[in-house]
């Protein structure tokens, strides 16, 4: 298939996704429809819409940032939140929020998310280094997510707030109940921003796959551009993870089954894998939203069921071909 | 009521691993024979007696913090840490383990039984005799007519449904319970859709903490809710008055009564 019709398809796709989360709820509710009374207005435009949003907006973070960082570090088995970038964001804005510095400025709560991001990424650059086989960046990525998983307990313990212990499992597998336009409005610059200059790398990573001199003789001058897309990876996901928990397997999910239908070119997956991660992550908030009891279901779980087998294919596969 | 050791003659010194027991015990019996409640007891967040407690050594559901104490008579709640419940009975305490009254009846039975547990039978009857009292000066007050519907709204959407002592409250204070009325039993939680669908006529804020840094807490300041009840009464209850039962009832009537629309 062509790269051009499959984005199509995958819009297209992706609306019609959206639509149905913005029907979907305790009642259905036609979006396109006139209200008949004042309250289906507010239940589709101020509870609805704004999950909705952040679904897509999150989604296509998560799945962009999965792209870029396979591209980078050529490796298939990254992913923001396996590297431990989103629970680093996760880390950052839990000390934000739970100090009180939320309220200081209205961007807090995204730049302690960017902040955590931003030296998770430098972190496990260092220890696995940028030509890293496939299983040192996964051992440098553990290491790191359970060290920062801890911090975020030893946070949530010191918290003055009686709730804040019991939320530490809202930042580990991550949500988007409750949250209002607020959320999407202090969250959707810094999501726009980095993923804007992680889509501008997108030659550059088609020269990179081809080895690291290939690019640098093709004029790519390699420094600047894998700090653009770290620093753009950091951006887009710390401000996610700051508005929604820590949402894993969708970077790792949503480029894998994309990337043959692009021919593995890693310039044409970022489009595709932004819209493919928008659309999982709309639907996992319909099928959270169907399938919960009393308690609304964590939307990690959702992803991480469908991931974790995935996961573990894909280790076993890549143990033979050696990729 | 569950005594797990019926060893409670001489019940002079008594330690408490329970923030309701804890108030209880405040209430009925002199400082000088408690020898342990919980941290909780002297937060002024969670406790009406934090001044009370002030002073009585504390502990934070540890063996090894009431062992050295060697009271007679251990009190712990429903809820408590199973393990330290049995680690003390298991080296011999007198361990008595208290459920929550779910009813207003059910406060008064409760009460009585924790008199009779701890030796202070006359000052458990003065309690209930003041409780009632109190909640009959505040049931006066409530006009007639059809009853307002409430929401209850806590941090992470908990509402309080049928079987629960809010519940009874509402209703003595002449209310309908959304929570009840869409068939939460116990204590659930209501989502944002089901409370602006249903239109309440009352948003009872419960549990508001003094501290609001938290994901909980930031769904009470939803913009939906400031929308939905920007003309409508919104009434506010601090933990100190709904998390255990007590003469804080009162306080809770009387708060509805007193913001009843029209």
């Amino acid at each position: 298939m062509k790269g051009g019709g499959l984005v199509w398809l995958l819009l297209l796709a992706l609306l019609i996704a959206t639509a149905l989360g913005l029907a979907f709820g305790k009642v259905w509710l036609n979006p396109f429809a006139a209200v008949q009374e004042p309250w289906q207005a507010i239940v589709l435009w101020e509870i609805r819409l704004p999950r909705v949003l952040l679904a897509i907006m999150v989604g296509g973070v998560l799945g962009l940032s999965g792209a870029a960082l396979q591209g980078l570090l050529r490796n298939p088995l990254a992913d923001p939140a396996i590297v431990g970038v989103s629970a680093c964001a996760a880390f950052g804005a839990v000390v934000v929020l739970y100090s009180g510095m939320a309220s200081l400025v209205w961007f807090a709560l995204p730049l302690g998310g960017m902040v955590g991001a931003g030296l998770s990424v430098i972190l496990v650059y260092l220890l696995a280094g940028s030509r890293s086989s496939l299983f040192s960046l996964i051992l440098a990525g553990m290491a790191v997510n359970a060290f920062v998983g801890a911090m975020i307990s030893l946070v949530l313990n010191m918290a003055a707030n009686p709730f804040a212990m019991s939320e530490i499992v809202y930042w580990l597998l991550g949500s988007f109940a409750n949250r209002s336009l607020d959320d999407v409005a202090i969250a959707a610059p810094f999501m726009a921003f980095g993923s804007a200059i992680v889509l501008t790398s997108g030659r550059y990573l088609n020269a990179l796959s081809l080895g690291e001199d290939t690019a640098a003789s093709l004029g790519f001058n390699g420094e600047r551009w894998r700090w653009l897309v770290v620093g753009g990876v950091a951006c887009a996901v710390g401000a996610a993870v700051s508005v929604s928990g820590n949402i894993g397997f969708v970077g790792l999910l949503v480029p894998h089954l994309l990337r043959p239908l692009v021919g593995h070119e890693p310039r044409r997956l970022l489009w595709v894998s932004a819209l493919g991660g928008a659309m999982l992550l709309v639907l996992a908030d319909m099928l959270v939203q169907g399938i919960s009891g009393r308690v609304e279901l964590k939307l990690g779980v959702i992803t991480a069921l469908i991931g974790g087998p995935f996961f573990l294919y894909l280790i076993v596969k890549t143990r033979s071909t050696n990729w | 009521m569950v005594l797990l050791s019926m060893n409670v003659l001489a019940q002079e010194r008594i330690a408490s691993l329970n923030l309701c027991t804890d108030l209880l015990l405040l209430e009925l019996v002199e400082p000088e024979r408690i020898v342990s409640l919980t941290y909780w007891a002297s937060d002024p967040d969670l406790s009406y007696l934090a001044e009370r407690a002030r002073g009585i050594p504390v502990n934070h559901s540890l063996a090894e913090e009431i062992v050295p104490r060697d009271p007679d008579l251990i009190l712990a709640g429903q809820f408590s840490d199973v393990q330290v419940v049995s680690m003390l009975t298991r080296l011999g305490y007198p361990v008595a383990v208290l459920d929550v009254p779910l009813t207003l009846a059910g406060m008064r039975a409760h009460i009585l039984e924790f008199g009779e547990l701890v030796g202070e039978p006359e000052a458990a009857l003065a309690l209930v005799d003041k409780i009632d009292a109190g909640l009959r000066e505040a049931v006066a007050a409530v006009p007639a007519g059809e009853p307002p519907l409430a929401a209850v709204y806590g941090p992470q959407g908990v509402s309080p449904g049928s079987d629960t002592l809010l519940n009874d409250l509402l209703s003595l204070a002449g209310y309908r319970n959304l929570a009840a009325e869409l068939g939460i039993v116990s204590y659930g939680t209501l989502s944002l859709e089901d409370l602006v669908m249903a239109q309440p006529d009352v948003l009872v804020l419960d549990n508001v903490a003094s501290n609001t840094d938290s994901i909980a807490h930031r769904a009470l300041q939803h913009p939906v809710l400031r929308r939905q009840f920007a003309d409508k009464p919104v009434l506010s209850l601090p933990p100190k008055w709904s998390v255990c039962v007590g003469p804080t009832v009162v306080d809770v009537v009387t708060v509805l009564v007193a913001g009843r629309p029209g």
